[in-house]
């Protein structure tokens, strides 16, 4: 079969897959299915190709959506805003005499903050996991305020602001943290 | 001792040393595929995600090499198994080995 005979996958296609995988392997895999696809359409024809690159495509979603959430790099700078939120929220408690329970939020908050750089950086499995089980409780924590904030007489927007980039930064950490290796496999990963 | 290969990495580990000079991914998927009683089941992705996993782990190694027309000039990489794979791969081996010494196979269904 000559090049112009050729059906080669729908470009749309072929763009979808190359948005799923990393760097590493973006040109050789979409070689590899381009290939199998020729041959596919060839024996077979060109509807059952396309069902056949379709069924790949969605093998690779797992893997993309790894890719995308493994993007960590927002992570810090969130843990870093919401740490730096929590000392002043902590340094406004302690100069307005707020109660105890207010304090121990900001410390809460904090220490989340602390753990989740810590767990990103020396990536140990304890670390990982108390990040992880904090998130549980700043979903909790961040929900709640959100509720007092949205039902509440007085507009709190900075309390708005903190509840819902300790929601991102939750579910960013759940996201993230079970596909970091250990410091074993750091170098590869 | 190290931790054990799993099923589909010993098996895709196989078929990157029964290509020899032949194992890129494409190969490997179609080895693997033809070499597995579930072969409906297995995805590109999962034979790929396998692929990249050895890798990390430097079981394997790989090269690129220039694509040809057919694939649009898209390059190909090519595996091989690292010492470190076999290695493994024999580890993996010793262990089911001894863990199934002395026992009966097939194995009768207990009620």
């Amino acid at each position: 079969m000559n090049e112009s005979e050729r059906i080669n996958p729908p470009a749309w296609m072929e763009a979808v897959l190359r948005r799923l995988l990393s760097a590493h392997d973006r040109e050789t895999i979409a070689g590899d299915l381009r290939e199998e696809f020729h041959d596919r359409a060839a024996s077979r024809g060109a509807g059952s190709a396309i069902l056949w690159y379709l069924r790949q495509l969605g093998s690779f979603m797992p893997h993309g959506l790894k890719f995308f959430f493994g993007l960590r790099y927002p992570l810090p700078y969130l843990c870093s805003f919401t740490g730096l939120c929590a000392l002043w929220l902590g340094a406004m408690d302690l100069r307005l005499h707020h109660p105890i329970s207010q304090l121990a939020i900001a410390g809460c908050i904090l220490s989340q903050a602390l753990v989740t750089l810590a767990a990103l950086r020396l990536r140990y499995k304890i670390l990982r996991y108390l990040a992880m089980l904090g998130c549980t409780t700043m979903l909790w924590l961040s929900g709640t305020a959100l509720v007092g904030v949205l039902r509440g007489n007085d507009f709190e927007g900075y309390i708005l602001l903190i509840a819902l980039l300790l929601a991102v930064q939750s579910v960013l950490t759940l996201v993230t943290l079970p596909w970091l290796r250990s410091p074993g496999n750091r170098a590869s990963a | 001792m190290a931790e054990l290969l799993g099923t589909f990495e010993q098996i895709v580990l196989l078929a990157v040393l029964s290509l020899e000079e032949e194992a890129y991914g494409r190969a490997v998927l179609r080895d693997v595929q033809e070499n597995s009683p579930k072969a409906r089941t297995i995805s590109a992705g999962a034979v790929y995600a396998t692929l990249e996993r050895l890798e990390t782990k430097k079981l394997l190694a790989s090269r690129l090499e220039r694509g040809t027309p057919a694939r649009g000039g898209l390059p190909r990489r090519f595996y091989r198994v690292t010492a470190a794979g076999a290695t493994a791969l024999n580890e993996a081996r010793g262990a089911l080995e001894k863990a199934w010494r002395g026992k009966r196979w097939p194995l009768e269904a207990m009620v």
